[in-house]
């Protein structure tokens, strides 16, 4: 007799298998990774919202105006402090990274500290260094870098951690397209109040539909780091010595022979006429960076580096060139091989640094999806293993535990979250090592919710720790007003719309949660009771539907 | 703007497509069309979500258009399964 599932059912039961494994084994990390990924999407908005201190965009000056600031400092402050400065890097304002004026200088000797450079971010508008007017911080930076470097471990260990998670990921979701047999037919479907069955289609709806950008998402995040995760690769094709990685370099980001000039623009130019013909060049693109090699020099080269246009935009490589001493515009770079250009395209894509601010919140939007994908896969997890117990049964310890485990991760992390934005108001602005407290209260409040959960009976510790963070989020635009000058009312008659958003989402999310609350306390995230005895065939046969269903 | 309307093109034409499942299209309008209705549901779903991916295209560039196109249908698509939901719930 042949077997009744036959060799496609059983490779679909395979598939299934795989598809929940791989997607728990790592799923806590991912959701740390999508969640502080997600935060990532704006993360100078939030740099702008933890410091009240700097000014909104209204007030950002010209870029000549900016460039002579920084130019001034680079001259006189870091020159007198470091000494021969061979290089200056003038890092610009564009319309999302409007807070900082970056003033870089390689210096001609290591320093004390063995650097062989120097960078300060200067307020755009007065040139002082912010560490001298604005609290310390480590703003949305560190919620971006934490998706894939981690924190309080060493960055390789990090990256190779997210890596092999990531690949886990993406062997999840082809095992979950390949295992959903209904993909076409419950495309649109979403049963509420259907206990396990709501879950079921709730994962299938935020990873379905969100299809395109999770399967680009790991797939892209796997190639941030391409040569690391494959270093054999390098090694076999390049070789290992300088010279060969040196020329891998120029064929990715070929340059142009400097010795070629295209025309003549001024003898011994101004920084502000470089700026207004660059300016008047580009049209509507901005200068991102100005680079000045060999300062003084009679081979001195200023470079103006563009916010690109197209899927790697920020990635500064449209470039302008100038002969400093005789105003030469010098010969453009010849465009980039087609790997190079797939690469950054690749990059550019996962960063969404193009994005407007339409496609940057449906960014955002995705990377929510993303997160509550891997929660309800979660809670898919734990109900299905609960509703397989029988009344009188013992319910498993590993059941317990996960379910624990799922609060501490799903409500917990963005309890921290919470936490660290509250922490960047209440700390003492003057508080010595206030950025890495920050952090530390981002952790310490994770670590406490898992506590929590394992201390309070499961459905009572949902109720409070969603209630929690509810409480959060509604009071931080609260704590903000009472605390700085930039409150939701300042914000909005300014027009800073930066800060506005912030408080405003913090808000809809607030609400969001309390909307939820009240359910908590009928159904849904954990059931207490063992199934009956009457119910059991119910319960085994969707069991059976999302185990075919690959969750 | 320009990014509402490709959006409201992708939503007309996921909506649309959603007819053309016989479940969903119950739901909607209480009986499931008949066979050549849906056929012709089809055709303007894909043509108005092909009118979407152009009109994305020609705003923002090859790139950022299909990237925009992308982020029209999730969402448009999240909006038809919510209101389906809607109707399940309601009625």
């Amino acid at each position: 007799m042949s077997n009744p599932t036959g060799l496609h059912g059983a490779f679909r039961q395979s598939m299934a298998w795989l598809h929940t494994w791989s997607g728990l084994v790592f799923a806590i990390l991912l959701y740390f990774v999508f969640v502080t990924g997600t935060f990532g999407y704006f993360t100078y908005e939030i740099d702008h919202w933890m410091q009240p201190e700097l000014p909104s965009r209204d007030e950002i000056p010209s870029n000549a105006e900016m460039a002579e600031l920084a130019l001034r400092h680079i001259e006189t402050d870091l020159a007198s402090q470091e000494g021969e400065l061979t290089r200056y890097f003038i890092g610009l304002p564009t319309s999302r990274t409007y807070q900082y004026l970056m003033a870089f200088a390689n210096l001609a000797e290591l320093n004390a500290d063995g650097e062989g450079f120097i960078r300060e971010d200067l307020n755009p508008v007065s040139g002082v260094p912010v560490s001298d007017v604005a609290r310390d911080t480590s703003g949305g930076s560190i919620l971006y870098r934490m998706h894939y470097a981690l924190h309080y471990m060493p960055y390789e260990a990090a990256y190779y951690t997210v890596g092999l998670a990531t690949l886990f990921m993406f062997l999840a979701m082809i095992t979950g397209v390949v295992t959903h047999k209904k993909i076409f037919a419950d495309f649109f479907t979403l049963r509420l109040g259907k206990g396990q069955r709501t879950w079921l289609d709730a994962h299938n709806m935020t990873s379905v539909l969100a299809l395109p950008f999770m399967l680009m998402i790991t797939y892209s995040g796997l190639l941030f780091f391409l040569v690391e995760y494959s270093p054999g690769t390098m090694i076999l094709t390049i070789g290992v010595d300088r010279g060969a990685m040196q020329e891998l370099s120029s064929h990715r980001y070929p340059e142009a022979d400097l010795k070629d000039a295209t025309g003549v623009f001024a003898v011994s130019p101004a920084m502000k006429d470089l700026i207004a013909y660059v300016e008047h060049e580009w049209a509507d693109d901005q200068i991102r960076y100005i680079e000045i090699n060999s300062p003084g020099e009679d081979n001195s080269i200023i470079t103006f580096g563009a916010v690109d246009q197209g899927l790697y935009r920020d990635r500064g490589f449209t470039v302008m060139r100038f002969n400093a001493t005789t105003g030469e515009v010098l010969a453009e770079d010849p465009s980039r091989p087609l790997d190079s250009e797939f690469y950054q395209s690749a990059l550019g894509l996962h960063e969404g640094r193009f994005a407007n601010y339409w496609l940057r919140w449906a960014y955002f939007a995705s990377g929510l999806l993303g997160c509550g994908m891997i929660a309800t896969g979660l809670l898919l997890w734990a109900k299905k293993r609960r509703a397989l117990v029988k009344t009188g049964m013992p319910i498993p310890r590993s059941v317990t535990i996960m379910e624990r485990v799922n609060l501490g991760t799903i409500v917990g992390l963005p309890l921290g979250v919470a936490a660290y934005f509250w922490a960047n108001r209440m700390l003492p602005v003057q508080f010595e090592g206030r950025a890495e407290w920050e952090i530390h209260c981002l952790f310490l409040v994770w670590a406490l919710s898992f506590l929590h959960a394992g201390a309070r009976e499961i459905k009572l510790a949902w109720r409070e720790q969603v209630g929690a963070l509810a409480a959060m989020c509604l009071l931080l635009p609260v704590m903000n007003a009472l605390t700085t000058e930039a409150h939701l009312g300042n914000s909005l008659a300014a027009g800073d719309w930066e800060r506005a958003g912030f408080d405003l989402t913090s808000l809809v999310f607030g609400l969001a949660l309390c909307a939820i609350w009240p359910r908590l306390t009928s159904s849904s995230t954990v059931s207490d009771e063992p199934t009956s005895v009457e119910n059991a065939e119910e319960v085994t046969g969707l069991t059976a539907q999302a185990n075919k269903a690959g969750v | 703007m320009t990014f509402l309307i490709g959006w409201f093109l992708a939503l007309l034409g996921m909506l649309t497509l959603a007819f053309t499942q016989a479940k969903q299209a119950k739901l909607l309008f209480g009986a499931a069309p008949a066979a050549s209705t849906r056929w012709a549901f089809s055709i303007v779903g894909y043509a108005l979500l092909f009118s979407s991916t152009y009109q994305a295209i020609a705003a923002y560039g090859l790139g950022v258009g299909l990237v925009t196109f992308f982020s029209h249908v999730c969402f448009a698509a999240w909006c038809v399964s919510l209101l389906l939901t809607c109707r399940r719930t309601l009625f």
